[in-house]
């Protein structure tokens, strides 16, 4: 009687520690990734706009990037990249603070490229190593491209090759002229 | 003016390092005179031909037209000169009309002389109802007649033509001799190559030879023929092929004073021209000698007798 | 003793003979109906398509840059036609015995076979471009026809000039009409833009002594600089060619290859 009172004593005590130890490690990972959620802030790109809507190729021109702060609290380690999609090339990045609920634009300054550009801009947190950013805005923007060259240049160039090619022809006389050949000097 | 219209001065064409085309060749042509240019197939004839109208230059030596060299003036050597070289392709998609008013524009003719002269040309190669027709629908002969026609077109005083009857059928060859005859009756200087020797004794004043690329004689037509009287010529076709020694023995037969060798049966015998029974006597003398003999031809020597004998059997002048 | 004068003016006689001549001959031999149908009808279907089918661009611009992106097929083949056969048809056909026996220099004679190529071939372009002009005359009105519509038909003139002189060399150096053509076309064609390729994307080299690298400035005009065309992997050119260059390298392969190939063909003889 004793015996198996112990053993089941044991026994109890053992399930109740398997279950005390299991709540222990879920409470746990809840917790961390309660802390993982709250490490990535709560901001959006809610627009992006240019200084001009027909730029001119070499151009300089004002991206602005605004944002919002949906948090209740300051968020100071945003990094704000803007993208050449097009050309695959970076344009500019600029670190920014944005109190709580609140909104800020950026502006950049970028010089406008000939033809159709996709620019990008890119929020970038920079307590968390991500492979994608937080947030994201992407906007067309097709630049007049410089034109290349002038008129007059292919034309001139025409008119020299013209000059070339029938002055060539005279070349041969005017070779004879300078060297004094004449055939009739030199006959027998 | 010049009297010598045409002359060439120690002249060399080589081709490559081991061909000598024309080989120190010199003569001189005067004006009126109708000149043959005779020689084998590569003698170096349409060489010397070309150089004199500025289509290959000379490795050497000089030719001159009028007393101008013709590759270094060739404006000034050639505005007299009609010529006819090989056989010319002719613009096959254009017409005579065409072809000869582009060349008349060339000589510098005026409009209404280029229109005369085509009448007139179309009609000398019987070519009169073609003047308007595309050169691809003519005939070899057509061609070759038309580019007579070209050389001739702007009334030359020096006409240089390189087998001028090539390609000709025999009517052609026929009215192309009475041109040439009648060039000589105007004072038109003629120099023109042939390996057709009776054509070229029927119509030359004189005739240069040429072999492997060497001037090897020249005499008028008139002396060639005086000289070849004076022999008989005998053409003998032998049953069997003869050894050395038995043509040594024919050699022997008197009143005969050359034996040459046309091929391994058939002979020509050249006498001096005298009383013909010696003919009959060669030919009973050969066979006393045991030679069976299948045709014996007597023919008076021409200038191709005489070309032969200077050229030798096979190679090599004698 | 003749004045210079006089022996000019027979050399430039000579010379025009000879480009009339030629133009008869392309004008017997139908080069100049089939180039003229080609410059004509190829156009038309950018026009007659899209009226149809579909729609026309929405600028005059990109209506032309669209449509003259083939004027460079167009000299090509004209090129290969005209001027293909120039000087190796006289040696080949022996049509040479008839002509260079005559009273003539015979650098007059070959500098006039080679503007008897060049100005059918030009016209050729010109009429193109004329056809296109209508069309967007048509289509935009008389302000769709802007300064880079000039800009590009001049440029097409001048890379003209640069392609015959190219198959002239050529001709004045083969032996035969149909290797001269065909080396000809497949130059512009192929060899030379696959050499322009190479050197660009994977030897990473701009090969800016290529004249096909700048065939494309004749559209290049319509849609300004930057980087053109794309890799074999769709990664965007490296270089663009500059107009200027360009224009000198066209230049600079018509003088010399007209020169070397008079100078050639005066060498050869009919042997």
């Amino acid at each position: 009687m004793i015996d198996m009172r112990r053993t089941m004593s044991v026994f109890v005590l053992l399930v109740v520690m398997i279950l005390l130890f299991s709540s222990l490690m879920s409470n746990s990972s809840d917790f961390e990734l309660e802390r993982t959620e709250q490490q990535l802030p709560d901001v959006t790109i809610t627009n992006l706009t240019f200084s001009q809507s027909e730029p001119k190729e070499g151009e300089n021109i004002t991206i602005f990037v605004t944002l919002r702060n949906n948090e209740s609290f300051p968020i100071t380690d945003l990094t704000i990249r803007l993208v050449n999609l097009r050309l695959e090339q970076n344009i500019s990045e600029k670190q920014v603070s944005i109190d709580e609920n609140d909104e800020k634009t950026i502006d950049f300054n970028w010089t406008a490229q000939g033809g159709s550009n996709s620019i990008s801009a890119l929020l970038i947190p920079e307590v968390v190593d991500l492979e994608e950013p937080i947030d994201s805005m992407s906007k067309e923007i097709w630049v007049e491209p410089e034109p290349i060259g002038d008129v007059y240049s292919p034309l001139f160039a025409l008119i020299f090759i013209f000059i070339v090619i029938f002055g060539s022809v005279i070349i041969p006389s005017i070779f004879a002229f300078l060297t004094n050949r004449d055939p009739s000097q030199e006959k027998d | 003016m010049e009297d010598c219209v045409i002359r060439t001065e120690n002249l060399v064409k080589k081709f490559g390092n081991n061909i000598t085309a024309v080989d120190d060749v010199s003569f001189e042509i005067e004006r009126g005179e109708v000149v043959g240019y005779l020689g084998p197939n590569g003698a170096g004839k349409t060489t010397t031909i070309k150089i004199l109208t500025n289509l290959i230059e000379p490795t050497s030596g000089r030719a001159c037209i009028n007393g101008i060299d013709v590759n270094r003036y060739p404006k000034e050597a050639l505005k007299d000169v009609g010529s006819l070289i090989g056989v010319p392709g002719v613009y096959g998609y254009l017409t005579p009309n065409e072809v000869l008013t582009y060349f008349g524009k060339v000589y510098r003719m005026s409009k209404e002389k280029i229109d005369q002269r085509i009448e007139e040309v179309l009609e000398m190669v019987n070519l009169s109802g073609w003047r308007h027709s595309k050169i691809e629908s003519f005939s070899t002969g057509m061609e070759r007649r038309l580019a007579i026609g070209k050389s001739i077109f702007h009334e030359p005083s020096i006409l240089i033509l390189d087998e001028p009857v090539l390609g000709l059928d025999p009517e052609g060859i026929r009215e192309m001799r009475e041109l040439i005859k009648g060039f000589q009756e105007k004072d038109v200087t003629v120099f023109l190559s042939s390996h057709l020797l009776d054509e070229v004794s029927k119509v030359c004043d004189s005739v240069i030879f040429l072999y492997d690329g060497k001037m090897i004689e020249r005499d008028s037509v008139e002396r060639i023929d005086q000289v070849m009287k004076q022999y008989r010529l005998i053409e003998v076709e032998f049953l069997e092929k003869l050894s050395e020694s038995d043509l040594d023995e024919l050699k022997k037969i008197p009143v005969i004073d050359k034996v040459e060798k046309i091929n391994q049966t058939k002979f020509r015998i050249m006498k001096k021209e005298g009383d013909p029974a010696s003919t009959a006597d060669i030919l009973r003398r050969t066979i006393e000698e045991g030679y069976d003999i299948i045709s014996y031809s007597p023919k008076k020597a021409d200038l191709e007798d005489f070309y032969v004998s200077l050229v030798g059997e096979r190679g090599g002048p004698k | 003793m003749k004045s210079i004068m006089e022996d000019i003016s027979e050399d430039v006689k000579n010379t025009c003979l000879t480009v009339s001549f030629e133009l008869k001959k392309h004008f017997r031999m139908k080069r100049m109906i089939i180039s003229f149908a080609l410059a004509i009808g190829l156009p038309l279907i950018f026009y007659i398509v899209p009226r149809i089918w579909a729609s026309f661009p929405d600028t005059a611009e990109e209506f032309a840059n669209l449509n003259l992106s083939f004027v460079n097929l167009l000299i090509i083949i004209s090129g290969s036609l005209f001027a293909g056969d120039s000087v190796v048809g006289e040696f080949e056909e022996k049509t040479g015995l008839l002509l260079f026996s005559t009273p003539q220099r015979h650098s007059t004679i070959f500098i006039g076979k080679y503007i008897g190529a060049l100005l059918p071939t030009l016209a050729v372009v010109s009429i193109y471009y004329l056809t296109t002009s209508l069309e967007i005359i048509g289509i935009y009105g008389t302000g769709g026809i802007s300064i880079e519509f000039f800009k590009s038909f001049f440029i097409a003139l001048v890379y003209t000039t640069s392609a015959v002189s190219l198959i002239f060399f050529f001709s004045s150096i083969l032996k035969r009409k149909i290797t001269s053509t065909l080396l000809g076309f497949f130059s512009l064609m192929m060899i030379l833009p696959i050499t322009s390729s190479v050197l660009q994307f994977l030897v990473d080299v701009e090969p800016w002594y290529i004249l096909t690298y700048f065939e494309g400035l004749i559209t290049d005009v319509f849609v300004g600089a930057g980087p053109i065309g794309g890799g074999p992997e769709g990664q965007p050119g490296q270089f663009s060619p500059d107009f200027y260059t360009g224009l000198i390298v066209m230049v600079l392969y018509t003088l010399i290859l007209f020169s070397v190939g008079v100078f050639m063909a005066n060498r050869r003889r009919m042997e």
